[in-house]
């Protein structure tokens, strides 16, 4: 089975083509929407299971990669259009349920084809123009409901990313005065790249892709949005900027970059943990997490990057879609609130919670155990007690959450009305055990690694219950100001220039 | 120490980003600080024409003159396609930003950046 390079331009230019049909028939937007993302599923699962290792590239109208504008489908591409596969069929299977517009069914899609065309774009001016795109189709996803904090929240993210896409073009002119190329197979081969090009680029990518210091527009905007909203952010939107870096991150390999890469991923981990621990909106508590995964990404950056980014996007829209279960059941996102209510929610959502629960922790036989693994294989020896200290932080901050669903269970209460919310976020579900299960068969953990977790639970838990009835509820607005973001950014910039030059 | 007229420009295009970025960081009325960012990118797309613009070029432009001209020193044209897009790209999230700032103003009746943070804050705790 092979796929020619007429096929894939066909791809590319679908991924417009569709969502518009939706503007035309404006009443079957969602199954328009529902078919685009379905069909392209199948096709990559297929595609998968049939041959992983595919590599097509084509160039657009004729012309030759050096002048021309390529793209390229090949094993990142896949994982990628793969994992937002399953979260956007998840997400608009639970929006379906909820009563949203066509407009915004509109939007998802047109998002979801965008995400695509960078998936598969090989050109740094192509990830530009992608990136922005799917940056400004965010900004109104954010705000679709138009009330005050979503405004702020996408005004912040919006001037942020701004100043980070400048950035980027300073970087990309550079690249383009040294190297001549902008297209990534011939950058791959045309030696050495200017390292002062490489801090603006880092810069830009860390600041869509929600490092801490990078990305403070991150918890705002993940926690103010819409449920599905949030979690197409934290899921997909976030990893349109983990995937750029995976994609150009042989750009990096051999530059004093890589270390610092390592270092803000550390700074993020633990950082994301801390500021989880101190939340009581369950929002902000996911959105901080996702802070602490995404510095998972960054330490494995040049080995397991890949495979856990899929898994991240999996269990984390798991997770925002069960808390959006919590949110119609409770009325409030505060979790005192919420323990001391006194309805109660059907087991279910304990059932689908656990799952994604016990998948970020890397619990063997669900995604995350092999990936996880794989990331501190190929890490110095002392990474693997970080590690596990933020294992423990990770089980501290959603224990408390489980603690809280645990003893608001009961066995009666299904409401069938909500059937279609429990399918939807089955379907992550779904795909986190498939992948574990084939992952965990794949690889010999030693016993310690395999048994870590029989000690992390208990004490995670106990962890998270200290502090359960009284929550700081600490929200530190000054660092989340924009001024003081862009201050950072312009620190982080000048001290990246100052070690190359002292080098 | 020679001044020539690339290097004026460069010190120029410098001056015009820095200027942005500081505007960026110390205005705290929205509107002058999406202007400062409409500042900034002028500045960055300055400097993408200036770091192609080769020494003593003339702009691609074939004539009947110079058509047979085979050592003409000719400037990339392809630069100016990619800055187009990051133009037009630019004038959309500024015309987004003014759309939100004028949605703010009617809401907090307000355009300074603390205030709102302030307003903000305060909605956020009376809803939890």
């Amino acid at each position: 089975m092979s796929i020619s390079p007429q096929l894939l331009q066909v791809f590319s230019l679908m991924q417009f083509a569709i969502p518009f049909l939706s503007l035309f028939f404006a009443r079957k937007s969602k199954a328009i929407a529902l078919f685009h993302v379905g069909s392209t599923l199948t096709i990559f699962l297929v595609l998968f299971f049939l041959k992983s290792d595919v590599v097509v590239s084509a160039v657009f109208g004729g012309w030759t990669k050096y002048n021309g504008i390529q793209i390229k489908l090949n094993v990142e591409s896949v994982y990628f259009i793969l994992s937002s596969s399953i979260v956007f069929i998840s997400v608009l299977l639970y929006s379906e349920s909820k009563k949203y517009d066509d407009k915004f069914f509109f939007l998802l899609e047109l998002v979801y084809g965008t995400l695509l065309n960078l998936f598969i774009s090989n050109d740094l001016f192509n990830i530009y123009v992608c990136l922005e795109l799917i940056s400004l189709i965010s900004y109104l996803l954010i705000s679709s409901k138009l009330r005050n904090r979503q405004i702020w929240a996408s005004l912040k993210y919006m001037i942020l990313s701004a100043v980070g896409f400048n950035f980027y073009l300073l970087g990309i002119a550079i690249i383009y005065r040294t190297q001549g190329t902008l297209n990534i197979d011939l950058l791959l081969s045309s030696g050495k790249i200017n390292d002062m090009a490489l801090i603006f680029i880092l810069t830009a990518f860390l600041i869509k892709s929600g490092a801490f210091m990078f990305s403070m527009w991150l918890p705002s905007a993940h926690s103010e949005s819409e449920i599905p909203v949030s979690a197409i952010l934290s899921a997909v939107i976030v990893k349109a900027g983990i995937f750029c870096l995976i994609r150009t991150k042989f750009m990096f390999e051999h530059s004093f970059l890589r270390e610092y890469i390592l270092v803000i991923g550390v700074v993020s981990l633990f950082a994301g943990i801390v500021l989880a621990l101190l939340q009581k909106d369950i929002k902000l508590i996911l959105a901080f997490s996702t802070m602490s995964q995404v510095g998972y990404i960054l330490t494995g950056l040049y080995a397991g990057a890949l495979e856990y980014a899929f898994c991240h996007a999996l269990f984390k829209s798991s997770l925002f879609l069960t808390m959006g279960l919590l949110y119609d059941k409770f009325k409030t996102r505060n979790l005192e609130k919420i323990y001391s209510s006194d309805r109660r929610i059907h087991f279910s959502v304990l059932i689908l919670f656990s799952i994604s629960f016990l998948s970020i922790m890397g619990i063997p036989f669900l995604a995350g155990f092999a990936e996880k693994k794989l990331i501190f294989d190929n890490l110095p020896y002392y990474f693997k007690y970080i590690s596990i200290a933020a294992a423990f932080g990770t089980v501290a901050y959603l224990g408390r959450i489980f603690i809280v669903i645990l003893s608001k269970t009961s066995f009666k209460g299904f409401e069938k009305a909500d059937t279609l919310k429990y399918i939807s976020i089955s379907i992550p579900s779904f795909f986190i055990i498939l992948t574990g299960v084939k992952n965990t068969l794949n690889i010999t953990p030693s016993f310690f690694e395999a048994g870590y977790f029989l000690i992390l639970i208990p004490a995670g838990l106990f962890l998270g219950l200290i502090a359960i009835k009284k929550l700081p509820g600490f929200f530190p607005s000054s660092l989340f100001n924009i001024s003081n973001i862009v201050k950072i950014y312009v620190l982080v910039i000048a001290f990246f220039v100052a070690v190359y030059r002292l080098m | 120490m020679n001044f020539d007229q690339n290097m004026v420009m460069g010190i120029f295009i410098f001056c015009v980003i820095f200027s942005g970025l500081f505007g960026i960081i110390t205005q705290k009325n929205l509107i002058k600080k999406l202007l400062m960012l409409g500042v900034m990118n002028t500045g960055v797309i300055g400097f993408f024409i200036f770091s192609v613009m080769g020494d003593s070029a003339i702009p691609p432009i074939i004539t009947e003159e110079n058509m047979l001209n085979a050592a003409l020193n000719l400037s990339d044209p392809l630069p100016q396609a990619l800055v187009i897009t990051s133009v037009v790209i630019g004038f959309a999230t500024q015309s987004l930003s003014l759309v939100f700032v004028m949605l703010i103003s009617k809401r907090f009746h307000s355009i300074d950046e603390d205030k709102v943070e302030i307003l903000v804050e305060r909605e956020r705790e009376n809803v939890d």
